[in-house]
């Protein structure tokens, strides 16, 4: 921006041709009797004038009109205001620069001094500007690559819950015992999660929590993959050996975590972990692999154990009959799969009609 | 604008040479303001306002005339003015007449050389 303008604003004709007289070397000066024409040169040159010198004492208007439109029109951030006045108080001072005028000469002013305060002030405001510009520019900047990150996140995330989803379709194909287990484990974690979220305000979950907890419950098994077949599908009671390496499948689940990492957002990521790792800890510290206790068991973990529980029991497993809905829903709260955390087991109390009234055939959807 | 002239201004209490500088030393300028000056009302509005006891308005001349006799370097009818403009503010018009009277010696003064030029 090119500011090669004056405005000098004075209602005595030789008091503008003096200071005219002054700056016309260096800069082109525009010239105003009064506070109307003052506010109409400046509507009309806003981006080129540098400064404005007011005389305080104009004839039609006190000079303090020009700097309260000024003020208010935004125009004051642009242009600095140097008031020339032969008023000595320093009242009048006080009430210039109150008003927003960078800087007072007092009449009659000295041709140096002036032209210094002149320059100055307008280097000042180049400067000021010129900042200004360029956090702005930077803050565009910085708004535009926001952008493209948040949509980069919500690619990642898509991408990353399109892989969970492909990896439960072949989990569900493969493994007998993963039928039916996507949607509708997804759904009673849902439930019990906003159970949580609503009455236990201590474990801080957000929507965006409880949705990723109710999407990566699928997840809990998926280091069975790594548990051979014939413990896996083993028709009788498990040996102290093989139920041991059983449990490691939730171990082995983390291992297979931490290859998706990099396509994981960090808390889907972390989530995850949480999730394979400590859905078979119990509240009372009996549970595995680490014998976690209480509230040391991540909420993800602790929600979705007791779905894992729940889910097992209504289901027919190669070792076990499928319990009714009833009959899990007491065994759950009996204790019949371990101890959970009392908050917990108040959240599917409160969820067991949502939970029974799920319909299995039309939550399953096509993958 | 010859030596005398400028001579007798400056016995008249006028500093030329400050003038002339914030005139960025141009001569034929400093003529011209001076030739307007000649045609400045700021004095007869004062004497007039007073003699109607409109204070509010005689400070406005006075204040004005006081701006243009600094600038031009007339620094004596500025003092001068000045002891007015000050009592205005004060609203104390005890002892204005002899304010007025030496400003308006001033002003004669330097009036009377004016009418030289131009």
């Amino acid at each position: 921006m090119n500011r090669h303008k004056i405005l000098v604003v004075d209602d005595m004709e030789s008091n503008r041709m003096i200071l005219a007289e002054i700056f016309r070397k260096d800069y082109q000066i525009l010239e105003a009797a009064g506070t109307k024409s003052a506010l109409q040169i400046l509507e009309q040159e806003l981006d080129e004038i540098a400064i404005v010198l007011l005389d305080w004492h104009l004839s039609d208007e006190d000079g303090g009109k020009v700097l309260e439109v000024m003020k208010q029109k935004g125009w004051m951030n642009q242009i600095p205001v140097l008031v020339v006045t032969a008023e000595q108080s320093i009242e009048t001072e006080k009430k210039c620069i109150g008003m927003g005028a960078s800087d007072m000469i007092r009449k009659p002013f000295d041709r140096d001094v002036i032209r210094k305060r002149v320059d100055n002030n307008i280097l000042l405001y180049q400067h000021k500007n010129h900042m200004e510009e360029k956090v702005q520019e930077q803050n565009q900047l910085l708004r535009k690559q926001y952008t493209v990150m948040k949509l980069q996140a919500e690619k990642l995330k898509k991408s990353s819950q399109k892989m969970i989803d492909i990896v439960c379709n072949i989990l569900e194909h493969y493994y007998p015992e993963f039928e039916d287990n996507t949607q509708t484990v997804r759904e009673i974690s849902r439930i019990i999660g906003r159970k949580v979220q609503a009455h236990y305000p201590e474990y801080k979950l957000t929507d965006e929590d409880v949705e990723a907890i109710a999407e990566l419950s699928s997840l809990r098994d998926i280091g069975k993959l790594l548990i051979s077949d014939h413990v896996l599908f083993k028709p009788a009671k498990l040996t102290k050996e093989e139920n041991e390496y059983m449990k490691s499948h939730t171990t082995k689940g983390c291992e297979i975590m931490k290859m998706m990492k990099d396509i994981q957002t960090l808390d889907y990521h972390k989530k995850s972990m949480e999730i394979c790792r400590y859905h078979h800890e119990r509240y009372d510290g009996k549970g595995y692999p680490e014998g976690l206790k209480g509230d040391e068991i991540p909420i993800s973990a602790q929600i979705v154990s007791v779905v894992d529980a729940y889910h097992a029991l209504v289901n027919e497993r190669i070792y076990k009959r499928s319990y009714s809905k009833e009959e899990a829903y007491y065994m759950i709260l009996g204790g019949d799969c371990g101890i959970f955390s009392p908050k917990i087991m108040e959240c599917f109390r409160m969820s067991r009609k949502e939970i029974e009234t799920i319909d299995t055939e039309e939550r399953k959807e096509p993958v | 604008m010859n030596q005398e002239i400028k001579e007798q201004l400056s016995a008249a209490g006028m500093n030329v040479e400050g003038a002339l500088e914030r005139l960025m030393n141009n001569e034929m300028l400093l003529e011209r303001l001076l030739i307007k000056f000649k045609a400045d009302t700021n004095f007869a509005g004062l004497e007039k306002a007073l003699g109607e006891n409109k204070y509010e308005e005689a400070f406005h001349f006075a204040h004005t005339l006081k701006g243009v006799a600094g600038n031009l370097g007339m620094e004596k009818l500025m003092d001068a003015d000045s002891l007015v403009v000050e009592r205005l503010r004060r609203q104390d018009y005890e002892g204005m007449e002899a304010d007025m009277a030496a400003l308006q010696e001033a002003y004669t003064q330097i009036m009377e050389i004016l009418q030289k030029i131009g």
